[in-house]
């Protein structure tokens, strides 16, 4: 043990993986370094990959927040960080539970590592330009009655463009002889091979590599401190926890890390409000949907089908740009190249009453052909939604509890369900005007 | 088409008054799972696998927004062996016109679900709607599978369960004609 725990060691001062293999290193503004091994360097040197460079990770927040300039390229690096971080952290501190209560065995253990990194690296590479702001505009999934998700363009890639450099690579011919497949099918939740699952939580819940990165990424690069927490004590303290209901293993934190879990969950909900669903942001979101649906062939972006996944990924921000320069996007197009984007007049509080959404009913229905907007918190990409997550028993003989049941902050608190009304710049004065007319009658 | 939040709200509430002092949120996303994947309402969550089952956060949001509107209550419980929250019906959330009349066309959907999964365990909840899962994704793939390799395959993502347990539940599920396997090739 002590030998293996020296080999690490001197491995990581070598720049090396624990196996010996020599690993590349990646300047990051959040973790300082992100180390990749050649198989993984393969991989992101793939166009698929490499296009991330090239999709803004917030789209236009940027009008409001200069700096806010990352792309998805970093962001998919650092989720591949903390991802491995989390695993590192579960096997850590639960080893002995993954080999006698889930059959696991050393390699197992190194096998499912290596499938966590590879998903996490990989999840985003599915993105449209200017990431979530186009994807209305992917068409529909006839099969599941459904808008086609970023998701789905990722596994589709991720099955075509990156087959190759998975399983014909030597490291995974000699070592792991992953499918594609199975990394596409941890991505879009539908892991069914041999112990998979347990590691869905890392990809995709509350306590997910994305959104801890992403909380961080996006606080750094805006300039604003809301999205940070203690995210080492989270990695530090995060294990498997029965669920409290039914038993089954998912992933929470030790009664030490609460308090880092809870300042993640209020990190989100500042996070929303002050970033992610600022109204100037949320204006520019608008208008980018709208260009892009002048721009696209038949208003669609292609599908993620064998026939057109090809011309998708010629889809990026520079084409879109591109276009915008020329001309391009329409009305929307314009009001892009000019800052000339619609104006919020009105707002419901956070949490709406019914007679504040009468309210606001009344007045859009009032504003007529002036309301060019209106947007609800509830359908943004980043909404708070749930919040909750175990938290292992304090003491031996306990039952693990949900951080909703320990902690009165995130137990009070409720999902945003503002709605905001927008109009063009040149009707503002003659809409609030309107808006304040008809609630001082109310008064 | 995919109902609207509040339309989600209502059918958490009805539940919640059709299983008053028994209902959690495991049975909560297993029921929207089923109302779902089973009877094809379209509800518009995108369930992914975990070992705790089929789940997506957005059913748990919406518990949310019906909690903050009112229209159920939650309570914590601790009993032997485990915990959670006990959710009640409040006050009927209000419904446009439309929405009415959806929820008055899938009464016959959500009390079939309320029916043949409404008094079942967290536990049990979680086995059934995963082998529900698998069997999906085998029709999906078009694969013809067996009886036990739908177990091996549920074995597989709930690796705490054993084979032999899961098996049972596949039988309760075939004798009342709730799941019908092909025999594989």
């Amino acid at each position: 043990m002590q030998l293996k725990e020296e080999a690490k060691f001197f491995a990581v001062i070598l720049g090396a993986n624990e196996s010996g293999v020599l690993m590349l290193e990646v300047r990051c503004p959040i973790y300082g370094f992100i180390a990749l091994d050649d198989w993984e360097r393969e991989i992101i040197s793939e166009p698929a990959f490499q296009r991330l460079r090239r999709i803004r990770q917030l789209a236009w927040t940027d009008e409001v927040y200069p700096a806010a300039m990352h792309t998805r390229f970093e962001h998919s690096l650092g989720v591949m960080h903390m991802a491995t971080a989390l695993y590192d952290g579960v096997v850590q501190r639960c080893r002995d539970m993954l080999k006698s209560e889930l059959g696991y065995e050393d390699a197992g253990i190194t096998r499912h590592r290596r499938l966590v990194r590879l998903a996490a690296l990989l999840h985003d590479v599915g993105h449209a330009p200017f990431s979530h702001a186009g994807e209305d505009l992917m068409p529909q999934f006839q099969e599941e009655k459904r808008l086609y998700k970023h998701e789905d363009y990722s596994t589709a890639i991720i099955r075509s463009e990156f087959r190759d450099v998975i399983e014909s690579h030597k490291s995974n011919v000699n070592n792991y002889n992953f499918k594609a497949d199975e990394i596409a099918n941890l991505i879009e939740g539908k892991a069914t091979e041999s112990g998979a699952a347990l590691w869905q939580d890392i990809i995709s819940s509350q306590l997910d590599a994305d959104r801890m990165d992403y909380l961080l990424r996006d606080s750094y690069h805006a300039g604003v401190e809301y999205g940070r927490y203690d995210w080492r004590r989270i990695v530090a303290t995060v294990e498997l926890v029965p669920d409290v209901e039914s038993g089954s293993p998912r992933l929470g934190v030790s009664e030490q890390g609460r308090h880092a879990a809870e300042a993640m969950i209020i990190a989100r909900y500042m996070m929303f409000n002050q970033v992610y669903f600022h109204k100037t942001r949320v204006a520019f979101d608008y208008h980018l949907q709208q260009a892009l649906e002048a721009m696209l062939p038949g208003g669609k972006f292609p599908a993620p089908d064998a026939k057109e996944l090809k011309e998708y990924l010629n889809w990026d921000d520079w084409r879109v740009l591109g276009e915008l320069s020329n001309g391009g996007g329409g009305e929307h197009g314009k009001r892009l190249a000019t800052r000339d984007f619609y104006r919020l007049v009105y707002e419901t509080p956070e949490f709406p009453s019914e007679s504040d959404e009468a309210q606001l009913d009344k007045l859009a229905a009032a504003l007529g052909n002036t309301l060019a907007l209106r947007s609800e918190a509830g359908k943004s990409w980043y909404k708070l939604g749930d919040t909750d997550l175990p938290v292992a028993a304090l003491n031996s003989g306990e039952n693990s509890r949900l951080l909703s049941q320990c902690s009165t902050i995130v137990g009070n608190m409720k999902p945003t369900r503002r709605t905001r009304l927008y109009v063009r710049a040149e009707d503002r004065a003659k809409a609030l005007a309107e808006i304040e007319a008809i609630r001082g009658k109310a008064a | 088409m995919s109902t609207t939040p509040k339309l989600r709200v209502a059918i958490i509430a009805d539940f919640a008054e059709k299983l008053s002092g028994k209902l959690g949120r495991t049975a909560i996303m297993k029921l929207m799972f089923f109302l779902q994947e089973l009877k094809g309402l379209p509800l518009g969550y995108s369930f992914r696998i975990y070992t705790y089952g089929p789940y997506d956060a957005q059913v748990l949001a919406d518990l949310k927004v019906a909690e903050s509107m009112g229209a159920v209550q939650s309570e914590y419980f601790d009993w032997d062996g485990g915990s959670g929250y006990l959710i009640k019906a409040g006050k009927k959330p209000a419904l446009s016109e439309e929405d009415k009349k959806l929820i008055s066309s899938f009464q016959d959907e959500i009390g079939w679900v309320t029916r043949e999964f409404g008094d079942l365990s967290a536990t049990d909840l979680e086995v059934e709607s995963t082998v529900f899962f698998v069997a999906k994704s085998a029709e999906r793939e078009k694969q013809k599978v067996s009886l036990e390799i739908i177990a091996r395959a549920v074995h597989a993502i709930k690796p705490h369960h054993s084979e032999g347990r899961i098996l049972k539940h596949i039988e309760r599920l075939q004798q009342r004609g709730l799941i019908v396997l092909p025999q594989a090739a």
